[in-house]
């Protein structure tokens, strides 16, 4: 284990910025931090990085006790949302500061810089000033003087959130790839759940300093082990309701208008408990059939379509007048049509019993209300 | 019609820069025209003589070797104090911040009047001093020490605010790196204030160049040991000679014109950046 934080908090006067946080970072592992503005995820990383000292708690970095050491000794490299290039330095007097401090001599320090501009993609821009570069490009110099001394641990803060969308999908791809050849153990902070999912080996879902949930992107996506994650990772179709019965094989819940969905899996909730039912609205099918046995489903009217390219979203008009959210793959395009359905046209919808998420109800309304109780 | 209009267009885009000039003239521009008229009164010969007098050139040199030795310790004292007052937090520190800034409230004499009470032979340095055989007072020592306390705040008013735009992610990202504080100031903040210490000197040397009030008490202005630039021209004019004292006038004036003129352009290409 490369890195344990073991239980650290943070509180300014009366608010509670960080609340007993614990988190392991396995050799070589590619951590991300995922949450929104105000959820602590950036504070957890400053102390981390030492910049901030936490109030309770230790940080452990290849087994030793690192909590009291100022980040100059922690043996780590910073990347910041605002790059924080020197202004009055080249980029390559920027990548070797690192090293200078370490006395390495001048011509191993314009070697190494050389190396790490051509990783970074930057060859032969040495010699240019930060002013000179685009956003996308300081970054990756920024990229560049952060590993240019092999620190233990890489820490990014929201690294691409200053950039345009394009930019930004490539700086990811570089940065994947970066930090696999070098093999550094990195830790990164952003409230972007794409970026989250493709860089990540394992997520860490913060809310309101706590983490919510730390595992693999689709366990996370598919086992919410709580009502934000389930809220906040992706969009999400949810329903209340009530358990009727949880045998070894599945689960039965009872929803709106006596209406049953099953839940294949052994779960441990009690008949009578409420909870909150959710479908993501791409495990949703449409058809003109009836579902199987083995299948969940509705009836609805297709109230509205939107066309968004290599998708379209639905909203389906359910009895009790709420609306289900659908989206399905363009596959076919044909007379001019992406689906044979029309506006207003009743269907059924339709999706596997495997699929779907069960939360307990208590907490829901209160930890995602924009979710839980529209 | 057509031309009427234009014409009146002109005027009025050029009235108030004219009303402008017009209060100016009584305030400012024709009583430093008198100065150079009189300069020039007796004659280019005369003037260059009035300018070579031993009294004259000592004057000069004084009041520049002072004025750029305050600016270094100023600069360096500045720095240091703003710094401090804006990278540290301390109780007290708005107050501290406060009382550095008063020498711009005090009027300049009383400066001098309480520095020669401190450091003169009945003050409470001086007595402890007298014994060493040691007294700044009427000493260019003194008109030094006058001069840092009272352009200290120009200095600190142009630096802090600086330091206070200067992103701390960029010191955080020199510690990260490995740099102490020591290295981080040396190789991150002073190279951003280059433009502020730049400013704050010329600045500094400027006052320190027309600095009178606080000069006259503590310097006992004794020609040829401690009489600045300023103190000569006012002694020349108690003395009744006028062309010699506007001849010196005229040639400070025009140096600190030049001076403040570099300053201007200066602070004017940084707000362009």
């Amino acid at each position: 284990m490369a890195i344990f934080i073991d239980q650290i908090s943070k509180r300014y006067g009366e608010h509670i910025v960080v609340n007993r946080v614990s988190l392991e970072v396995g050799e070589g592992e590619l951590v991300v931090l995922l949450g929104s503005s105000g959820s602590g995820k950036s504070t957890i990383l400053r102390m981390v990085a030492g910049l901030i000292i936490p109030d309770e708690g230790r940080i452990v970095l290849h087994g030793k006790d690192i909590t009291a050491l100022p980040p100059q000794k922690r043996g780590l490299g910073f990347v910041f949302q605002n790059y924080s290039i020197f202004p009055h330095m080249t980029i390559a007097e920027n990548i070797e500061f690192g090293l200078k401090i370490r006395k390495i001599s001048s011509p191993e320090r314009q070697k190494r810089s050389h190396r790490l501009l051509d990783m970074v993609g930057l060859s032969g821009l040495g010699s240019r000033y930060a002013r000179e570069l685009s956003g996308g490009q300081q970054q990756r110099v920024a990229l560049a003087r952060a590993l240019a001394y092999e620190p233990n641990i890489l820490l990014l803060d929201e690294p691409f959130g200053a950039v345009d969308t394009k930019t930004r999908i490539q700086l990811r791809q570089s940065l994947k790839t970066i930090t696999r050849n070098v093999g550094v153990t990195t830790i990164m902070v952003t409230h972007d759940q794409e970026e989250a999912f493709e860089l990540a080996d394992r997520v860490a879902i913060v809310n309101r300093g706590r983490i919510e949930q730390y595992g693999l992107p689709s366990d996370i996506y598919y086992n919410p082990a709580t009502a934000f994650t389930a809220g906040f990772v992706g969009d999400i179709n949810t329903f209340e309701g009530r358990i009727k019965s949880c045998g070894k094989e599945r689960c039965e819940i009872e929803l709106f208008e006596h209406w049953l969905v099953y839940r294949r899996g052994p779960h441990s909730f009690q008949p009578g408990q409420k909870v909150f039912y959710g479908i993501r609205p791409e495990q949703i099918r449409v058809s003109l059939l009836e579902p199987e046995k083995h299948e969940n489903g509705i009836f609805g009217i297709i109230e509205k379509s939107t066309f968004l390219g290599d998708i379209t979203r639905y909203a389906i008009r359910l009895n009790n007048n709420r609306l289900l959210d659908v989206q399905l793959l363009n596959y076919l395009f044909l007379d001019g049509m992406v689906m044979p359905y029309e506006l207003n046209e009743p269907v059924w919808l339709i999706w596997s019993q495997a699929s779907g998420m069960i939360v307990p109800s208590d907490e829901a309304c209160e930890q995602h209300p924009s979710v839980f109780c529209a | 019609m057509k031309q009427i209009r234009t014409i009146q267009h002109k005027i009025s885009s050029w009235l108030p820069a004219g009303f402008l000039l017009l209060v100016m003239l009584p305030l400012i521009l024709l009583p430093l025209a008198s100065v150079f008229i009189y300069a020039f009164k007796g004659g280019l010969g005369n003037l260059v003589l009035s300018l070579t007098t031993d009294d004259v050139l000592f004057a000069i040199r004084f009041s520049l070797i002072i004025a750029f030795a305050t600016a270094l310790v100023n600069a360096a004292l500045g720095t240091y104090a703003a710094y401090v007052l804006s990278k540290t937090r301390f109780p007290g520190r708005t107050q501290l911040g406060i009382i550095l800034n008063l020498p711009v409230a005090i009027p300049n004499v009383v400066v001098g009047t309480s520095l020669l009470l401190l450091w003169g032979p009945i003050g409470l340095f001086g007595q402890a001093l007298e014994p060493m055989g040691l007294q700044p007072m009427f000493t260019p020592v003194g008109v030094l020490l006058a001069h840092i306390f009272v352009t200290f705040p120009y200095m600190l008013g142009t630096i802090k605010p600086v330091l206070d735009d200067l992103e701390t992610t960029y010191e955080e990202a020199a510690y990260t790196m490995g740099a102490n504080r020591l290295q981080t100031f040396f190789h991150v903040v002073l190279p951003a204030l280059k433009s502020g210490l730049l400013t704050g000197s010329l600045l500094t040397f400027a006052h320190s160049l027309g600095e009178f009030g606080a000069t006259i008490m503590v310097s006992g202005n004794l020609r040829l040991r401690t009489q600045t630039a300023p103190l000569y021209i006012f002694s020349q004019f108690e003395a009744g000679n006028i062309q010699a004292a506007n001849s010196v006038a005229a040639l400070l004036s025009l140096i600190s014109f030049v001076l403040f003129s570099i300053i201007i352009y200066f602070a004017a290409r940084n707000s362009r950046k």
